[in-house]
């Protein structure tokens, strides 16, 4: 029972909630003894491209400007550890020096975003990221162009993150601060100047948000903390060279936050998911299919592309829409409504939307 | 100057195409404010079925070409009436996306079909290999068809929709949809045909681009330009989206050759957002702001 | 003391002459309603006042201090809200964010302490969220409260958008149609409360609005306004029969 507002403002609001989540955080604290190298190195990147995902989602999913190139500022991530840690730095500077550039790199894409909205954004943000994939392969003296970077095992303070337990918990640290970040900001003025700035830019600034500033913090934090799943994908995969940040990494990254569910923060957990265990059904699936069709490649865009077009045809708030549709159900049985969940639909050109 | 005037032909060539495919995006978009992403992915599939229907099955090159059109006209009807009908009603962005998993299961699917694959195909016309002179001029027929072939067919469209029903009717729609309805105008079924006849505009630009370009399944990331070619257009203007792609091809053909490597590619992109920034709705933009 | 004051305002729309040349003031503590027919200009007076538009002419003048050309967020800091005509709330959002997010001109903290959610952040939540619940304790919105707007009807979203600009605690309140797509008995709870949050809160209220009876009951001075232009300026019962308001109104 709540009995004050400080008690709305906890982490946890209901008591269930602490209950299924301790345990959530028991099991991932236990992976390493519950699974295999393979396994982890799945799990890390889950972490990885949920922590994009979370990026994404606070500047697409929560202010509403949709960004198709944010490979872009995971390659500024990337880069910029492969680079400093050349030069011999620890992770622990490597990391907050990719968040760094990469926030700076999406304030200055903010900035003259500022003027631009809906599909001119979108298409900005695809133009931008192009130009970025063209500079970083032409710019060889400091990325070594097409033929890539290579990057040792990332030290933390002189730790060696040389197994992929210890990969495993740093990923997963990362993104529960991430995710604790980004819960923070959603309970506080900034998170509920962000929705406002989505769902009515006038009323917004007729209420005294400073859209300028919204939005380009948006941008600023959405390209830092992709800037840290750089740093953490470049230690990943120990080689980067532009071929790995293209437009479909960006896609993909849309993909999370889409099918995860826009508009919630356990959306880029679950889209993450989706993304990395896909292709995994993928595999399984080329094993059950005849051989003439199990050998063919592009069987994964293919799954991507319509599982993105069956979501937003059927289920428009993602997994995570599915998720609370479910303990949506399960609270309030036998009285449940079909129709809590249905969407205003808008009809008239220019109403936005 | 001779270099500068031939790199300026096939970069008009080349801007034909892109604005044919930026064309058939903005026929779309104006009538039903739909941005399809996939625009670049139907020019590939169009190019795809001239090669098959006249390499593949040996018809004659004008029939193959014919037969191609037809059956993107259908694909087009056909992804409207199961993608995008459903979603009417739904935020412009959620239809978006759908057009991008549109262009991601085409492009997957195509280097599935058998005889597609991710190799790279020659479609062959009767324009292919023969040189024009002109003064001292070179210029591959195959440039040369590609401007007159989009000159006629602009021409064609204008006419259509001045003079025919069917696109008078269209751009009643395009306009104002509540007024169109309310006048007899079937509008479903006229949305249909305008996804049909943007994905034949497609697949048109596809075929002319074939001889240059070569058919493979990348052929929509040059399609991919029809974004900036819109934007400079405007948007909404049909016009506009043609003189966007020219600009954007004879600019890319001069960076190509003036500019050091990696200019040409990205040179679209660069002209893109130069333009935005002094004008945030594209050259012949309309603001278009809610009254509040 | 004159807490509005507006002197020559003009504004064109391609081509069309919006507003030409209106002057008026609205006096500290008073009810003042704007009347006319629709397309007399009386929205792009607030649209001017919201700073959505810049005017081509005239000024406006605030407590004193010129606002005509000041950036659109700093209207609501200096003691201004307003609502919409076609109702511009937070669709996705819940009955409390809307009215929490009036309360951001005084946030006092930044973007690094709202990520780590510091004591000053949580005790500033705090506060905000005591003066929200108060305007949905006057509003009788508490079983609204958690509801997202999108789920919710016409008539209670209406009550919402005043909640909404009242959550600010405004010195001057904006009021566009209040009474539009209300029936009787809700037009009754909305001319209560205008007169509550003059004498119960000591809000400025500047209204523009065609039902003439909540007019007549909640106005102390009532501007009417036609193609842009000031017809008459008096108390209610001057305004009703005055001429040229009847003539405009009635065409006769």
């Amino acid at each position: 029972m709540k009995t004050s507002y400080a008690h709305d403002l906890r982490l946890f609001r209901h008591r269930g909630d602490v209950v299924w989540y301790g345990a959530l955080g028991l099991i991932l604290l236990a992976a390493p003894l519950l699974t295999d190298d393979y396994g982890l190195a799945q799990l890390s990147f889950v972490c990885i491209y949920a922590i994009a995902g979370v990026g994404l989602m606070l500047l697409s999913g929560f202010t509403g400007l949709i960004s198709l190139g944010h490979a872009a500022f995971l390659a500024a991530g990337a880069y910029t550890t492969a680079i400093l840690e050349q030069q011999g730095l620890d992770f622990a500077i490597a990391l907050p020096a990719a968040a760094l550039v990469a926030g700076l790199l999406g304030v200055m894409v903010g900035l003259p975003a500022l003027r631009l909205s809906g599909i001119y954004l979108t298409i900005a943000t695809l133009a931008f990221a192009f130009i970025v994939e063209e500079v970083l392969t032409r710019w060889k003296g400091l990325t070594g162009g097409n033929a890539g970077m290579l990057l040792d095992d990332a030290s933390l303070l002189g730790l060696a993150i040389d197994s992929e337990p210890r990969f495993y918990y740093l990923a997963l640290g990362l993104l529960v601060l991430t995710m604790l970040a980004g819960i923070n900001i959603l309970r506080a003025p900034l998170g509920r100047a962000m929705i406002a700035v989505r769902d009515s830019e006038t009323a917004a600034q007729a209420m005294g948000v400073n859209l300028a500033m919204v939005k380009t913090t948006a941008f600023g934090l959405s390209a830092a903390l992709t800037g840290i799943a750089g740093a953490l994908y470049a230690h990943k995969l120990t080689y980067i060279s532009p071929e790995q940040f293209t437009i479909f990494v960006s896609i993909e990254f849309l993909l999370i936050v889409i099918i995860g569910g826009l508009g919630s923060l356990h959306g880029a957990v679950f889209g993450a998911i989706f993304v990395i265990v896909l292709p995994q059904l993928v595999l399984i699936a080329r094993e059950l299919l005849p051989a003439a069709i199990a050998g063919l490649p592009g069987l994964e865009a293919a799954a991507f592309g319509l599982a993105l077009i069956l979501f937003i045809l059927f289920e428009p708030m993602g997994l995570y829409g599915m998720w609370a549709k479910l303990r949506h159900y399960g609270r309030t049985f036998p009285v449940y409504k079909k129709a809590t969940f249905r969407r205003t639909k808008s009809f008239l050109k220019g109403e936005g939307g | 100057m001779v270099e500068f005037a031939q790199q300026v032909i096939s970069g008009v060539a080349i801007g034909c195409v892109y604005g044919l495919v930026a064309l058939g995006f903005v026929l779309v978009y104006k009538a039903t404010e739909v941005v399809n992403f996939a625009q670049g992915e139907l020019m590939m599939v169009g190019a795809f079925f001239a090669f098959t229907f006249t390499t593949l099955t040996g018809l004659s090159f004008w029939i193959g070409v014919g037969a191609a059109v037809a059956a993107m006209a259908a694909l087009g009807a056909l992804i409207d009436r199961i993608v995008i009908r459903p979603l009417v009603g739904q935020p412009a962005f959620a239809i978006f996306m759908a057009t991008v998993g549109i262009g991601l299961l085409a492009r997957s699917v195509a280097g599935m079909v058998p005889g597609w694959g991710f190799e790279t195909h020659a479609l062959v016309t009767p324009f292919s290999d023969r040189v024009v002179g002109l003064g001292t001029l070179t210029l591959s027929q195959e440039h040369l068809s590609i401007i007159v072939a989009t000159v006629l067919l602009v021409a064609l469209l204008a006419a259509f929709f001045r003079f025919s029903r069917l696109g008078v009717a269209m751009q009643a729609t395009s306009q104002n949809q509540l007024a169109a309805a309310y006048m007899g105008i079937p509008i479903k079924r006229v949305y249909m045909l305008i996804w049909a006849l943007s994905a034949a505009v497609a697949g048109f630009a596809g075929i002319l681009l074939a001889p240059i370009a070569f058919v493979h399944v990348n052929m929509g990331f040059i399609g991919l330009k029809a974004f900036p070619a819109a934007v400079l257009g405007g948007f909404g203007s049909i016009p506009g989206a043609i003189a966007g792609g020219l600009i954007i091809g004879v600019v890319e053909a001069l960076a190509g050759f003036y500019l050091p490597e990696g200019f040409k590619d990205v040179a679209a992109y660069v002209v893109l957002l130069a333009v935005l920034i002094v004008r945030p709705r594209g050259l012949f933009g309309v603001s278009t702001r809610r009254r509040v | 003391m004159a807490l509005l004051a507006a002197t020559a305002l003009a504004v064109s729309f391609g081509g069309i002459r919006a507003l030409d040349g209106v002057d008026f003031t609205v006096e500290d503590g008073e009810v003042f309603t704007i009347i006319g027919p629709n397309g007399a200009g009386k929205t792009t007076i607030f649209n001017l006042i919201s700073r959505i538009y810049d005017p081509e002419g005239g000024r406006i003048e605030f407590a004193g201090a010129e606002i005509t050309r000041l950036a659109p967020h700093r209207i609501a800091g200096l003691g201004v809200a307003r609502t919409f005509q076609n109702i511009e709330l937070f669709e996705t959002a819940s009955v409390l964010d809307n009215l929490m997010l009036a309360r951001h001109p005084h946030r006092r903290t930044g973007t690094l302490a709202e990520m780590l959610f510091t004591p000053k952040v949580q005790r500033q939540e705090i506060a905000m969220r005591e003066a929200v619940e108060r305007v949905i304790d006057f509003l009788e919105l508490a079983h609204h409260r958690d509801t997202r707007i999108a789920e919710l009807p016409y008539g209670v979203r209406k009550v919402v958008e005043l909640g909404r600009a009242l959550a600010a605690e405004p010195r001057l309140l904006l009021l566009d149609e209040p009474s539009s797509g209300l029936n009787v008995e809700e037009t009754q709870d909305m001319a209560f409360w205008i007169k509550d949050i003059q004498s119960g809160l000591g809000i400025t209220v500047l209204i523009i609005e065609h039902d003439m009876r909540l007019v007549a009951a909640v106005s102390d001075r009532v501007l009417a306004l036609n193609n842009g232009r000031v017809l008459a300026e008096g108390d209610p019962a001057e305004i009703q029969q005055h001429p040229e308001v009847i003539r405009a109104y009635l065409g006769g």
